[in-house]
Formats: C-alpha cells, sequence, structure tokens
C-alpha cells in the first residue's frame, strides 16, 4: 500500500510495512503486550490501554489513532515492554514499530485537512507588497507593519492552510491602502517644485563613521551634504555632479546615496540606502537618484519641523574586499585665528578608482506630470466623477485589477453605492473615491486568492482570471499585468462572479498559456520567483538564527551572512537564466562569487560586490549547494558543525523524504560513556544510534549529516575541530550500506545513487510552491509523469515550471 | 554634529524643541511633578486599576539533581515556604525577593503527553491540545479576562501581544501566548516601534478627520461583511473556515473602531521615545527584551491597557529567531542547544546562566514597576505578574517553573517559595488569579479549584 506518508518517510530507508495486522502483529503483541494490555474483561488493564481489541484504522477511528501513538512513544522510549515482560527482539520490534508509523502517517495524513486540496488562500505579505507596488504604482514599505507570515509543514510562506487573517492584519491593510491612494490620486494644484543646491562637503561626523569627509572619494571616504529642508513625502530626485579617474582594467566604482534626517541636539542619525550608480566617466556628468519622502527615515509628528534637516551621504560603494586602510594622524591647515588641530585620516590607495563629488542637488516635489502617471492609471484625462456613468466604469476598472477578475453588476452597484455614501460625508469626489478604493483593498476578493467549488463535480477547470493569478503569483509573486489579465477577461465567458465554473470553453489553450509563460519569464518582476521560491526551498533565512561564535571565529564579519546567502540565490539563478541542469545543485565545477567572499574562500577573481560565475577548478572548494557556505552555517549552531540539522536539510530539502519528528521525552546526547571522559559529537551520535529507541529513525539521518563534518559553522575546510582539537572523521555508511568519506563522496552518491529522488524532491518542492498548498496522494501520478519530462528535459528548471503550469493540477481546482 | 548644538545640553534642546519629557525612568523623581504630569495618570483621583502581565520563556530551565555537580544551578531555591533560599539562576532576584512566589510541581495535565516541544501554545489556555484532536486550542488567561469578562474594555487596547518573533507562528510552535474564544492565536507585534507607534503615536490628523475616517471605516467594514457573505454561499468547507476567520477579524475591527470612536477625545498620552531604544532588533537581545518590558510598563503606567503578555522565544527550535540570544549574549550555544545540554557535565551551569539572564529581565521589570508609585502603593502592587515556561527540563511538560510577582493590593502574599504536588493542575493558580483581578467564575480551563498566594 503505497501511501504518501510512506513514500515521504521512508522509500529508501525502511520497506514499507504490510497491512497485516493479524498475520504480523497480532502474534507479536500477543506475546508482548496482551498479558497486561489485553485479555478478559475482568483482568486488570494497565494504564487502562487495551491492545487487543483496539481498532487498527486509525484513519476512521481517532481514538484508537492516540493511543497507538501512545504505544509507539512507549515502545520508542524502551519503556514498554517492561523489564517484567517478554522482551521485545529486534526483529519483532522493528515490525511493529513500522507496522504502528505506517498506519498513524496514513492516519495523520487524513486529519491534516489538505488532502482536499485547494483553500482560499490569503496573499502573503511578500505577495501583498508587490501587489500594491504592481497594482497602484507606487512602491511603499506596504509589508511592514504586518505580522510574519507562518512557514508551513513544506517550508514554505504560501502556503494556504498555514496563512491566516486577524483583525490586526486587517487595519493594516486599511490603513496601507488609505496612505497609498491618498498619494496615488492626487487633488489641487501641483506642489511647488523645491530644489536645493548643496555645494558643500559639511563637516558633520555621523555616529560609528568610519573615514574622513572628502570630496574624493576613495575607500573610506563620505561626502557629507546637509540641508535644512526635509522630504517627508512626494517624488524627490538627488543630481550629483561627479567624475572618476577610473581606468580600463580596474573594477567600476559605484556611488552610493543614503539619506535620512536628524534632530538638532541628538546625536542620532538615521539613514536609509537610497541606491547605487556604477561610473566610468572621466568628465563632469550627472548622476541622478529618485526615491519618495515616505520611502526615507521619518521622524515622528511631534517633532517639530524646524529642528530637523536632511542628510546626504555620498560613497564609494565598490567593494573589492581589500582591507580598510589604516587612520593616520594628520596636521589640519589652521583655520584664521585658530589654532592647528591633529585630525584622523585614512589612508589613499592610488590603485582604487576615485570618485569626484562637486555637488548635489534636491529636488523635492518632482512630480513628472501632474496628475502624475499612477492617477491617471485610475482617473482617466476627462474622466468625471460627476458624472454616474463616468464614475461606474472609473470603479469597475479599479475593481478588476484589484479584485484580478470581473465585478458583477451586482457587486458594481454595491462598491457605486458606496461611493456615494462615503461622499455625503467627504469634502471632494476624489477623496470619496480613494475611500471606496482603498476599501477595495481590504476586501476578500483582492486579500485571497478564491476559486469556489463547483456544485457538480470535485474537480474543475479554473477560469482563465483565476489562472492567470496563479500564473502570476507563481512567477511574480504579484497580480497579473494588464496584458495577461485582460487576456484573461476577453477568454472568460459570461459574469465570473457569478460564474458558470463548467464553462470550459472560458479555458486558455496550452499554447496560450505556454506564451504568457514565455513572457512573462523574460519580465524583471520574475526575478521575485528567484528570491522567494529559492529563499523558501532552501530556508535561507535561517543563517539569520545563527550567531556565529566570535570566540572560534574572531574575523568573521556577520555582513558576509548576506554574500552566503546571495551565493546560493545568484547560482539557483544562473542555473534557471542559463537552462543549466539542476543536477549542478548537487554538483558542480563552479559557483557564483563576489570578491568578499571569494575571499572568504581563499579564491581568485571577483574584483567587486558583484556575483560573477567562478570556475571552482583547481581550487579546493566543492560545488553545488553541499559546498556553499550558506548550507554549512544553517547547519551549524554558530560553533561547530551540527550534523543531525545538515542531515535534516537535506532529507527535507533536496531529497523530500523528512524524518519524522522525534518522539517526546528525547534523551540528550550522552557526552560521556565509560572510560571516556568526553565524546566527540561524531561518537556522541554514535551512543545515540546505538539505542533502539533512538536508532530507529537516527541511523537513517546522521550519516548525511556526518558526510559534511570537513566544514566548520563558516563553511571553510577543517582537519580539526576548533574546539575539541579532534582530527575530523567524515566517515560514514549511507542507508543501503554505501560507504563513503566526506562531501564529495556523498555528493556523487546523490549524483549516481539518489538522482532520481532529487529530480522528484524538486519537482514536488516547486508544485507545493506553484499550488500554494501541501501536496497529497492525489498529486502523486503528476508528479511521476512531471518528473520523467524533467528528467528527459535535462533537468531545466524553466522547462519543468513551464510543465507545471499546464499540468492538471494547476489548470484544475 | 560640531555646530552650534555643543553649548546647549540635550535637555535644553529638547524642550526647545517642545519635546515632551515624559522619560520617568531617566528622569529623577525629583522631575516628577513637573515632567510626568504630562502623562495620562491612570485612574486619577480613583483607584488604582487591576493588571495582569505573562511571560514566556522556552525550554524550561536546568534542574539537576542534589548530587550533581551543579546542583547550585537548580534554578528552583533551596527549601521552601519563607525560609529559602536563592541558588545560582535566581540570586538576581534576591532584591525583590519580598514582591515575589516561585511555584514548583505545577503544570496542565492535559499537556503532560503532547511532544515536549509542543506545548508552548498551551501555556495560558492548558487545552487539550493533540493532532488527534485537530490541534485545537481554547481561550488564553489574559483574553478571558480582557475580554470574554471584559475587563479590558475600560482602556484603549483591551490587551498587548508581544512576542521575539512577531504574528501566530504555526500551531505547536505559537509565536503568541494570546487565544480568543475560538482558540485562534492572536498575532504578537515584535518590533518596538511598531507596539509604540500602536500605543502611543500621534495622529497628525485633526481629531474631526479622525472622526470622519473613522465613521467611514465603519462603514466599509459593513460593505466588506456584505462582499464577503456573498461569497459565503459558494465556498466549500475548507474555504468556509478561511473566510470565517475574515469575518471574525472583520467584526473585531468594528469592535475596535467603536472603541477608537469612544477614546477619541481622550488625548493620547504623550511618550517620548527618546531613551526607549526602539530600533532594537534580534540582534541586540538585551536592549530588545529591555525595551519591551519598558513599553508593557508604560502601557500599564499610562492605562492604555491592563493585560499584556509576551514570549521570550518559541520551542521552534529550527525557526525561532530568539534561538541565537544567548550566543549573541556571550553564551556558548543557542537556546535549544543549551537546553539539550542541561544533563551534560558542565551544562547545567550554561543553561542555569541563561536562566539567570532572564531571571534578571523579570528583576528588571520588577523594579521598574517597584519604582513607580501609583495611588497608596506602585505600579507593581497592582499589576500581577506570571512568568515561566511549559518545560522543566526540556521536553518534560511537567514541573513547571513558575514566578508569580506583585499584586499586593489583590492580596498576594510574597517572599515564598511553594511545591505542589503532580495532582494540583496549573489551572488552579490561573482561577486564583481571574479571582484576584475581580473575576468571579469558579472554574477557568480545567483546574480543580484554586490556590492561595
Amino acid at each position: 500500500m503505497a501511501t504518501l506518508a510512506c513514500v515521504a518517510f521512508s522509500s529508501h530507508e525502511r520497506a514499507c510495512a504490510i497491512d497485516d495486522f493479524e498475520d504480523k502483529i497480532r502474534p507479536i503483541l500477543s506475546v508482548h503486550c496482551f498479558e497486561c494490555h489485553g485479555g478478559n474483561e475482568d483482568d486488570e488493564l494497565k494504564g487502562e490501554v487495551r491492545l487487543d481489541k483496539l481498532s487498527q484504522d486509525m484513519v476512521h477511528d481517532r481514538a484508537s489513532m492516540e493511543i497507538w501513538h501512545d504505544a509507539l512513544d512507549a515502545i520508542q522510549l524502551g519503556e514498554m515492554p517492561p523489564e517484567d515482560a517478554t522482551p521485545l527482539g529486534e526483529k519483532d520490534r522493528k515490525i511493529l514499530v513500522e507496522w504502528i508509523r505506517e498506519n498513524l502517517d496514513r492516519a495523520l495524513e487524513s486529519i491534516k485537512g489538505s488532502s482536499k486540496g485547494i483553500v482560499m488562500r490569503r496573499i502573503n505579505n511578500a505577495e501583498y507588497a508587490y501587489t500594491m507596488t504592481d497594482l497602484l504604482g507606487l512602491e511603499l514599505d506596504y509589508a511592514k507593519d504586518l505580522p510574519p507570515d507562518p512557514v508551513s509543514k513544506d517550508g514554505f510562506l504560501n502556503n494556504g492552510q498555514s496563512l491566516g487573517m486577524s483583525s490586526m492584519q486587517l487595519q493594516v491593510y486599511l490603513r496601507n491602502a488609505r496612505a497609498a491612494l491618498e498619494k496615488v490620486l492626487v487633488e489641487g494644484e501641483q506642489p511647488e517644485r523645491i530644489v536645493e543646491t548643496i555645494k558643500e562637503n559639511c563637516g558633520f561626523r555621523l555616529k560609528g563613521q568610519v573615514g574622513d569627509n572628502s570630496d574624493q572619494l576613495g575607500r573610506a571616504q563620505q561626502w557629507i551634504g546637509v540641508t535644512s529642508t526635509l522630504a517627508v513625502d512626494g517624488p524627490i530626485t538627488v543630481r550629483v555632479k561627479v567624475r572618476t579617474n577610473w581606468r580600463e582594467g580596474q573594477p567600476v566604482p559605484r556611488l552610493g546615496l543614503r539619506m535620512g534626517y536628524f534632530v538638532g541636539g541628538l546625536t542620532t542619525q538615521f539613514m536609509k540606502k537610497v541606491g547605487e550608480v556604477r561610473l566610468t566617466s572621466g568628465d563632469w556628468t550627472v548622476v541622478e537618484f529618485t526615491s519618495r519622502g515616505e520611502l526615507l527615515p521619518r521622524p515622528e509628528a511631534s517633532v517639530p519641523r524646524d529642528k530637523l534637516s536632511t542628510l546626504f551621504v555620498l560613497e564609494n560603494t565598490l567593494d573589492d574586499a581589500k582591507p580598510k586602510p589604516k587612520q593616520i594622524t594628520k596636521r589640519e591647515e589652521p583655520k584664521k585665528g585658530k589654532k592647528p588641530k591633529q585630525i584622523k585620516v585614512y589612508e589613499r590607495d592610488a590603485d582604487f578608482p576615485q570618485i569626484f563629488v562637486e555637488s548635489v542637488e534636491l529636488v523635492m516635489n518632482d512630480y513628472s506630470a501632474w496628475p502624475p502617471p499612477s492617477h491617471r492609471r485610475i482617473l482617466a484625462a476627462g474622466e468625471d466623477l460627476h458624472d454616474p456613468n463616468s464614475r461606474r466604469l472609473v470603479i469597475e476598472r479599479f475593481l478588476q485589477r484589484a479584485w484580478r477578475r470581473n465585478p458583477t453588476n451586482a457587486e458594481l452597484d454595491v462598491w457605486c453605492q458606496h461611493f456615494e455614501i462615503i461622499r455625503q460625508a467627504s469634502h471632494s469626489d476624489i477623496e470619496a473615491l480613494r475611500e471606496t478604493l482603498a476599501a477595495s483593498l481590504a476586501s476578500t476578493p483582492f486579500l485571497f486568492l478564491i476559486e469556489p467549488e463547483s456544485d457538480s463535480e470535485n474537480v474543475r477547470l479554473l477560469t482563465s482570471s483565476e489562472l492567470a493569478s496563479r500564473l502570476s503569483y507563481f512567477l511574480w509573486s504579484s497580480t497579473p499585468d494588464d496584458a495577461l489579465l485582460q487576456m484573461a477577461l476577453h477568454s472568460d465567458h459570461g459574469d465570473l462572479g457569478n460564474q458558470n465554473v463548467s464553462n470550459d470553453g472560458a479555458i486558455l489553450s496550452t499554447i496560450e498559456i505556454e506564451k504568457q509563460f514565455e513572457r512573462m519569464w523574460q519580465d524583471p518582476r520574475s526575478e521575485r520567483f528567484v528570491e522567494q521560491f529559492c529563499g523558501q526551498w532552501l530556508d535561507l533565512d535561517s543563517l539569520q538564527r545563527v550567531a556565529i561564535n566570535p570566540q572560534y571565529y574572531k574575523s568573521f564579519d556577520d555582513a558576509l551572512k548576506e554574500d552566503m546567502v546571495a551565493e546560493s540565490k545568484e547560482y539557483f539563478r544562473h542555473l534557471l537564466r542559463h537552462d543549466l541542469s539542476a543536477l549542478q545543485l548537487l554538483h558542480s565545477d563552479f559557483t557564483m562569487l563576489n570578491a568578499r567572499l571569494a575571499k572568504h574562500y581563499g579564491i581568485e577573481g571577483p574584483t567587486s560586490q558583484d556575483f560573477t560565475p567562478i570556475s571552482l577548478e583547481g581550487t579546493e572548494r566543492p560545488g553545488g549547494l553541499l559546498g556553499h557556505a550558506a548550507t554549512h552555517m544553517a547547519g551549524s549552531d554558530g560553533v561547530n558543525s551540527h550534523p543531525i540539522k545538515r542531515a535534516v536539510w537535506i532529507r527535507e530539502r533536496l531529497l523530500n523524504d523528512p524524518p519524522a519528528p522525534p518522539p517526546p521525552d528525547v534523551p540528550e546526547l550522552e557526552a560521556s560513556a565509560k572510560g571516556k571522559s568526553k565524546l566527540t559529537v561524531r561518537e556522541q551520535l554514535q551512543v545515540h544510534r546505538q539505542k533502539d529507541s533512538c536508532g530507529d529513525c537516527h541511523r537513517s539521518i546522521d550519516p548525511w549529516g556526518i558526510a559534511m563534518e570537513h566544514y566548520d559553522a563558516i563553511g571553510l575546510w577543517r582537519d580539526r575541530v576548533k574546539q575539541s582539537k579532534e582530527a575530523v572523521d567524515a566517515r560514514t555508511a549511507l542507508p543501503g550500506n554505501y560507504s563513503i568519506n566526506g562531501l564529495e563522496e556523498l555528493q556523487s552518491f546523490l549524483i549516481q545513487v539518489r538522482r532520481q529522488q532529487f529530480a522528484k524532491a524538486l519537482v514536488a518542492k516547486l508544485m507545493t510552491y506553484a499550488l500554494g498548498r501541501s501536496l497529497d496522494l492525489a498529486d502523486q501520478p503528476v508528479i511521476d509523469e512531471l518528473t520523467e519530462r524533467f528528467v528527459d528535459n535535462e533537468y531545466k528548471i524553466r522547462l519543468l515550471m513551464r510543465d507545471i503550469v499546464t499540468s492538471e493540477p494547476f489548470l484544475n481546482r | 554634529m560640531n555646530m552650534t548644538q555643543s553649548q546647549l545640553s540635550r535637555r535644553n534642546v529638547l524642550r526647545a524643541a517642545g519635546i515632551t519629557l515624559a522619560l520617568p525612568w531617566l528622569e529623577s523623581d525629583a522631575n516628577a511633578g513637573t515632567e510626568t504630569d504630562a502623562m495620562q495618570g491612570s485612574a486619577p483621583g480613583g483607584k488604582p486599576p487591576k493588571r495582569f502581565c505573562a511571560m514566556y520563556f522556552p525550554y524550561g530551565v536546568a534542574v539537576p539533581g542534589k548530587e550533581h555537580q551543579d546542583a547550585e544551578w537548580n534554578w528552583f531555591p533551596d527549601g521552601e515556604g519563607s525560609d529559602f533560599r536563592f541558588r545560582k539562576s535566581l540570586e538576581v532576584l534576591e532584591p525583590v525577593r519580598a514582591d515575589l512566589t516561585v511555584l514548583g510541581g505545577l503544570s496542565h495535565p492535559l499537556v503532560r503527553k503532547i511532544g515536549g516541544h509542543d506545548s508552548g501554545d498551551t501555556f495560558l489556555t492548558g487545552a487539550d491540545f493533540r493532532v488527534a484532536t485537530g490541534l485545537k486550542n481554547s481561550i488564553s488567561l489574559d483574553q478571558f479576562a480582557a475580554k470574554t469578562q471584559g475587563l479590558g474594555s475600560a482602556t484603549r487596547f483591551s490587551s498587548l501581544v508581544l512576542s521575539t518573533d512577531g504574528g501566530v507562528g504555526m500551531p505547536t510552535r505559537a509565536n503568541t501566548l494570546s487565544f480568543d474564544a475560538k482558540g485562534q492565536p492572536l498575532p504578537s507585534l515584535n518590533r518596538p516601534a511598531a507596539v509604540f507607534e500602536r500605543l502611543f503615536s500621534m495622529k497628525e490628523d485633526s481629531i474631526e478627520a479622525q472622526r470622519r475616517g473613522l465613521t467611514r471605516t465603519g462603514s466599509h467594514l459593513d460593505l466588506l461583511l456584505e462582499q464577503a457573505s456573498d461569497l459565503n454561499r459558494k465556498l466549500g468547507m475548507q474555504d468556509q473556515r478561511k473566510l470565517d476567520q475574515y469575518l471574525s477579524s472583520v467584526r473585531e475591527v468594528e469592535k475596535d473602531v467603536e472603541r477608537a470612536q469612544q477614546w477619541l477625545d481622550v488625548p493620547r498620552p504623550s511618550v517620548n521615545a527618546q531613551g526607549l531604544s526602539l530600533e532594537a532588533d534580534d540582534n541586540t537581545p538585551g536592549e530588545l527584551i529591555k525595551t519591551m518590558l519598558d513599553l508593557i510598563v508604560l502601557a500599564f503606567q499610562t492605562d492604555s491597557t491592563r493585560f499584556a503578555t509576551y514570549q521570550f522565544g518559541s520551542m521552534h527550535g529550527a525557526i525561532s529567531i530568539a534561538g541565537k540570544f544567548p550566543q549573541l549574549l556571550g553564551m556558548k550555544k543557542n537556546m535549544h542547544g543549551l537546553a539539550h545540554g542541561g544533563k551534560k557535565p558542565g551544562g547545567a551551569a550554561q543553561q542555569g546562566e541563561w536562566d539567570r539572564f532572564l531571571a534578571s529581565q523579570l528583576g528588571y521589570l520588577i523594579q521598574r514597576m517597584k519604582d513607580i508609585p501609583e495611588g497608596d502603593g506602585t505600579l507593581l502592587d497592582h499589576t500581577a505578574l506570571l512568568y515561566g515556561s511549559s518545560n522543566s527540563t526540556t521536553h518534560t511538560n511537567l514541573n513547571y517553573p513558575l514566578i508569580v510577582a506583585g499584586g499586593k493590593s489583590m492580596g498576594y502574599q510574597h517572599g515564598q517559595h511553594l511545591q505542589y504536588g503532580k495532582e494540583v493542575p496549573l489551572a488552579n493558580l490561573y482561577l486564583m488569579i481571574l479571582n484576584r483581578l475581580g473575576v468571579q467564575v469558579d472554574q477557568f480551563a480545567d483546574s480543580l479549584g484554586t490556590l492561595d498566594i
């Protein structure tokens, strides 16, 4: 009986148990258990647990499932059978444990509730922020005040079952929508453009500033400007007049701008990065940065405006990972009537391309047009909100885009009516429109991907607009653009709100879907897929949860964590964008590095912070995800490697074969054994595996991690464990009795023996993400089919994704 | 800044800037009369309100036996009754010994059977929280008092729900201690700036504009309900549940709007953020926790709410951002690692260091509250604090390490170490807390009676 649970938990480590209670299980139980937990009605039952008459159908009998669960725990903990009962032999024990777990897994699966498939799915925080930005044409920090999304059992943030709703969120949605629409839909005259020119690099010192103030930006200089006006909202442009002495062959310098404010009298500044521009011109040029006041740090409303100043910090942000120059003390030319002072400056590196700054111009209220284009997208020129028809059209158009479907006439009536109600208490039509539209951005059709069930059938084809949403949330983590939506709406027959779900003529053809897929793939918004999927699949956030212990890693800079995460993401992106085989995730002869990470690895090549493909041939560094420092660090406790973490990661993320969670009351690893005062981690695990209760699972977990023992918490090779000085031993035996030594052999094993499992795992992970739900038994045939095609297509992820969007589960609900 | 400000003291500049100097924890008592009168005194003239705050930490504590080389790192004090001696972990609480009671032996009977790392969700609920019963939780102590019993209705916010991780997390690894009447988790706030903003932020809009905004929100909510119920008819069971959550959220906002309308004419307490590390985050655990505690004190002091919960970390070893706190504070392992090492040689001492750090946070909170005069006593006298975990040692859902502090005006007698038998459910303590808050019920969760502290 091939249940999914069976496949997921045990396909390779355990033969599936045979569902044959009477033949195999009852005999064992009667010898070891029934004496206390069975027999005659009058006999005393131990712990009120009776096993002989307990239902074996755990799926339909929850009470029995609970008791079997307890029984399993008791057996695994070695509590049962007790010492005075007939001891349970290793073989019988295994049969019993497997049978119970097998049935339990199936029962657990059945109450998990996901097998019913799709559930109306709230867009998650990242999707919400992208959706608002794309829909309104205004980028703000929309997700800032939302509570973090829950991670699903499969490791994803877009699982409809896990995503919840609360009043706190709803209030934030409403507040955000109002704030954004107030900026998008404008009234009155165009605010006056304010232009300020700052010629001087003032003497302002930033809190914690490393470097000296200068017009010439090298490795450790800042150009700092101050002006008393503060841009709190509206578009701003900063123009900087600069040149560089960059020469061909040198890495390209970049001008970075940070902006913020300070309160007169306080020593703290509040700064944020605005942008970065590459420079090669030796002639004076004007470089432009654009932002909005709302995106910059803003003081509380109660701080008086006249105490506030805007700060500009310009830096040469090129980072070639060379050491920062030394600080030297210099005598400052005395100002008139003042005494000469000793000042501290930083040495200059003649080989480092310098940037020269002449002046900075700040333009506030820098609207490209009035009303701005985002306003015109909602309210076209000539449309008059006084006119009921015009008004209806405006509201309809917006609802269509916000809801990713056509509003019904009845809905439209209600929303237009709402406008009128709001209008009575508003100063203007625009104000009422803002309010009305804001409400729609807290409504169910906006916040949820809704695919109602069919009245008649279990499964139905999605309407074109539902499909368009699935496509865009898969590839862009956002709402369909106008091209996709219009195409979908034109293929949808009739009224979607009252949809007749069986109108199968409505669906887009496979060719149309693939065409849209290709178009969307080319669009820069598909970068969000890389960011979201890769981050969630590989759990790259986990690096932020590891604190590297400076006692053991003295020179480790936490900023390197970001580069490590970027290596894995950039590598995934590279494979994806160049149609390379996904098997290179397991093993590869190159990786993506920037100067900082290359230096960490001790590899030559990159000369800036940009990631480039670097061949690993001739280096000791392994390629593929298992060679990435991010993987090693995530699988560490900040001091030492954590082989179990690493093993679980491989089985969960790369093989989609997560080990069962530990039973309650897990005993701790023994730190000592007779005759030896202290055991190495490896030895502790060995003791651990020898215990029956732990060994059942750990024999199939630990080896995966032990093979990676040569890599420490920061992803560097080690011959000895830093803390204990013990020599590293990465020899182990993988399930199936494959003896290996170290990472390289683990990689070969994966490629040779587990290639198919990995391929299937990646298909399942991508499918889970694409559908926004956990997979179940019903999905298995499609997963197998897609895996076959994936293999035939030389493991190209793009082609797999294309196959997914035209697969049965993606097209149906 | 190297300009003219150097001549002015920071204080003068602030004054000149018109920023209210409501920094009760920075300013000495001498200023209390002039500076803090800007603050909303709690229930001026009347009797100070009764409050409750619960704090939770994951994975339990070090409990080495008497023979153990690290026996002195056993979290529980030596000796019982009033004649007890703090061991190393809690000795930081010596200065406030008379203000607290240490309790041992208590636990939630229904929770004893579930996975050791699964019990965090039930700390304040005591629910029968098993996979077999659909992982259904029940209302938490704070929400029962604040919402069901209406004790939270007199303030601007009925409760304040805080954590390190934020949001709701996932079942068995909740990022919140608070659950509503349906057992749904209430999202927690985890950024100090967001908490401050929620409690005290100044709205630039006029009262009139705010009133108009609230009225509109009210009418939006009707529309949103209508829009959603239209959907209701078309949905299957699974969707229905999600929709229900949305609908109850809308109704909840409705109540909040009503409440906000009532509070509109009452100016928000003027509290200045300077002196609070509102930007503290998970990279500076000491500062982060202190700031959150400061915010709880401020919320109580200004009577913005009377109920608060704060989860220092969840038991999701792989996901809780708090896991790394001990290491950031210079300890050897992360939280989970410390807990698991508790029985290894030297492990209890290592875990004890962390227990001690947490205890010192509690000590800070108690002292802060004690330093704030209120009515005929102090803020602490009118606030019952509950501090503890749902594990004794890791994975063991028994013998919770618990401390009850404050609340003298509600009848609490402190300076004790009390041990209970396994037959006493923790809910007995909760019932007592409820009764002393003025809730006249004779049962909470699976309580069998009450305690007397």
